[in-house]
């Protein structure tokens, strides 16, 4: 069988033979083009920063990229492949403060360098450096220091020469999966990267003409997989920008597809959602979307209602329904695992709820039926079953299951932990022996060869297409102030006007019931949010203690809270002061 | 319109009070936008609006330098140039 090219490998071969294309592209805050990255400009300062990793660390080690959304991650990331350095991207600072989940990520990869840019040298590296002592620093974006890597303009020091990596080494680990307590990064290999490309392109009908634009962030696999792979895989260009620019002008997302002529866009539902908000407002007359041939909507639960309006504001803009393109696929399975078909459109079928909640899907139509869009159909180079998660039997036809997968695209397990790699990577279906399978946690169903997906095995927590896990918000809400009661929070979504609402129940310790100050626990409980996660609390409650229904041993249920909360609700606690809510 | 900093701070104070869905007297002018729980999507939100409202161009970073309702007023009420108070 021919080998693959690896992606260090299609980097160096693309810049020997098409060194002026435009790889990269980073637009600014008004579209405007702010830096440019052709092959080799990206080859060569990927070398310089593999020649520093090289005098600093081992092939195997772990590079912490820390960035804002920039070419300059681009670069560091190919820096780490050329040295064979395992990159370790994380989520920017929010206002030089360092995010628990980020700490937490430090220690459990064991970082012997961090690679990030000047500016956020001297913020970041006290509160770093008290976690990880004796880090090595790069700055990227810094100009070839005299000391450092000699280029081919260099100083007399021999260029770095990357070499071919082993397929089954690891390339970088994606740390999106873990809570804050047990981070998990999945340890994703050059093989993985190779399939699991190879899938999307193929799938979503892609050749080196398909240009993309995204602003998904670079730390999370669909940004780097999706928006910053692909090309390169590809030969294509990428027009990329900020998630903060997408979120202050949504729009600019759809005029760079309309300037730039790109056959491939996407992100998370709410995107779709926030464009068809803000466009009565300010839609070019220009903006044509007639080149978007794949609109591919993941991360998130798809709406049928979102697409359906989208259409109905961009048609007359170019934009054809049948570009949109449900998918789905997960960190753990690189990035990609199912998609709809290039021009075929979205699915929908109307569901009887109340058999949905027993695991069955019975066909309805009417106001009771729950509308389901899917997500795309099986890709024939995975083997993916719907199993009973309690027996590891496949659940006969129109039921309901876990989603297990199996394939090439299927990463090698969590950075050591081999007992959840176990648990996750290493699941048997019954009847096909010997064959390991990835556990999603995520309930579908297939139904004519289309996957819809219908919830979680596990609660899960997921705001503007980013998981978080109830536990960490519970442990950031209750850890918020003196007077809250450590076990007696409950973190929960509702369904709301536009997507979901986060809701947090808190109780407040007995002592503290008389004399606590209510307006001053609701700010420490909502600023600690934003500082940890960036997130804003559709509703707080704060409650007396022992009102949560917990298990015997003590656990919060969280879907009795949440049942409590929508039926009944809680007794809401007040302290003395007049004006409390 | 009135763009007077305590008309703009009034404005910002429902406006921000209905994106959090809480009473309108808890939200605080003076507190940090961290302790009134807006996160980075809804403090572009707010931002979004203001622009929109009182036709300013106010870069992010502003609100995040003046993180508190009543400084982003007074800033707005003195790029307007109307300002009465």
């Amino acid at each position: 069988m021919e080998r693959r090219m690896l992606l260090p490998e299609i980097l160096q071969s693309r810049a020997a033979r098409q060194p002026d294309r435009r790889a990269y592209v980073f637009l600014g805050e008004h579209g405007e083009e702010e830096a440019v990255l052709t092959y080799a400009d990206l080859h060569s300062r990927a070398l310089a920063v593999a020649g520093n990793l090289a005098r600093r660390c081992a092939p195997g080690d772990r590079a912490l990229l820390v960035f804002p959304q920039s070419l300059d991650f681009i670069v560091a990331y190919f820096g780490c492949l050329y040295a064979q350095v395992i990159a370790v991207p994380v989520n920017p600072p929010r206002r030089d403060h360092i995010q628990d989940a980020t700490r937490s990520i430090v220690t459990d990869c064991g970082a012997a360098v961090v690679l990030t840019v000047e500016s956020f040298i001297e913020p970041l590296r006290p509160a770093v450096e008290s976690i990880g002592p004796g880090l090595a620093w790069i700055a990227v974006d810094r100009p070839a220091d005299p000391s450092g890597p000699a280029g081919p303009a260099g100083t007399g020091e021999p260029a770095f020469e990357p070499r071919s990596p082993d397929p089954d080494s690891i390339a970088f680990l994606q740390y999106t999966s873990g809570s804050t307590s047990a981070p998990k990064g999945v340890m994703v290999s050059h093989r993985n990267l190779a399939a699991n490309l190879e899938m999307i392109q193929r799938a979503f009908g892609h050749d080196e003409n398909s240009t993309m634009v995204g602003w998904a962030p670079f730390f999370h696999d669909q940004g780097l997989i999706g928006n910053v792979l692909q090309p390169l895989h590809l030969g294509s260009t990428s027009v990329l920008m900020s998630p903060a620019t997408f979120i202050r002008r949504p729009l600019l997302w759809l005029s760079a597809i309309s300037r730039y002529r790109a056959h491939t866009s996407g992100g998370p539902n709410f995107a779709f959602e926030v464009c068809v908000a803000r466009a009565a407002r300010a839609i070019g007359p220009d903006l044509d979307l007639s080149s978007w041939k794949v609109a591919f909507n993941g991360a998130e639960p798809i709406r049928a209602e979102t697409l359906r309006r989208f259409t109905e504001t961009f048609a007359p803009f170019g934009f054809a329904g049948s570009a949109l393109y449900p998918c789905y696929g997960l960190a753990e399975a690189t990035l990609f695992v199912a998609g709809s078909g290039k021009g075929r459109g979205p699915r929908t079928i109307g569901v009887d709820p109340v058999e949905l909640g027993n695991g069955r899907y019975v066909d309805a139509a009417g106001p009771s039926a729950r509308a389901l869009t899917g997500s795309g159909q099986l890709l024939p180079e995975e083997s993916v079953r719907i199993v009973d998660p309690e027996t590891a039997r496949p659940v006969p036809g129109n039921q309901v299951g876990e989603i297990w997968v199996s394939g090439e695209h299927v990463a090698r397990g969590y950075w050591e932990r081999p007992d959840a790699t176990t648990r996750t990577f290493g699941a048997e279906c019954v009847g096909e022996p010997g064959r390991a399978y990835l556990r999603t946690g995520d309930l579908g169903l297939l139904v004519d060869g289309e996957l819809y997906i219908v919830g979680r095995l596990k609660d899960l927590i997921i705001i503007r297409g980013r998981n978080y896990y109830p536990q960490d918000i519970e442990l950031t809400a209750q850890s918020s102030h003196p007077a809250l009661r450590p076990g007696g929070c409950a973190a929960f979504c509702v369904p709301g006007a536009d997507g979901e609402r986060l809701v947090v129940v808190q109780e407040v310790r007995a002592d503290h019931r008389l004399a606590g100050d209510g307006a001053d626990i609701a700010a420490s409980i909502r600023a600690a949010m934003v500082r940890e996660h960036d997130l804003a609390l559709g509703d707080l409650v704060l409650t007396l203690p022992g009102r949560l229904p917990k298990t015997s041993s003590g656990k919060i249920m969280r879907a009795a809270a949440r049942r409590c909360y929508r039926e009944a609700g809680f007794e809401v606690w007040t302290s003395g002061a007049p004006t409390a809510a | 319109m009135n763009s007077s900093q305590e008309a703009i701070a009034g404005w910002c104070q429902q406006y921000v009070a209905d994106l959090l869905e809480v009473p309108v007297e808890s939200v605080d002018l003076d507190a940090n936008f961290d302790r009134l729980g807006i996160d980075s999507a809804l403090a572009v939100a707010l931002l979004v609006e203001v622009e929109d409202r009182y036709g300013v161009d106010l870069p992010p970073e502003s609100l995040f330098e003046n993180p508190n309702l009543n400084a982003v007023a007074t800033h707005l009420a003195a790029l307007t140039g109307r300002d009465v108070a």
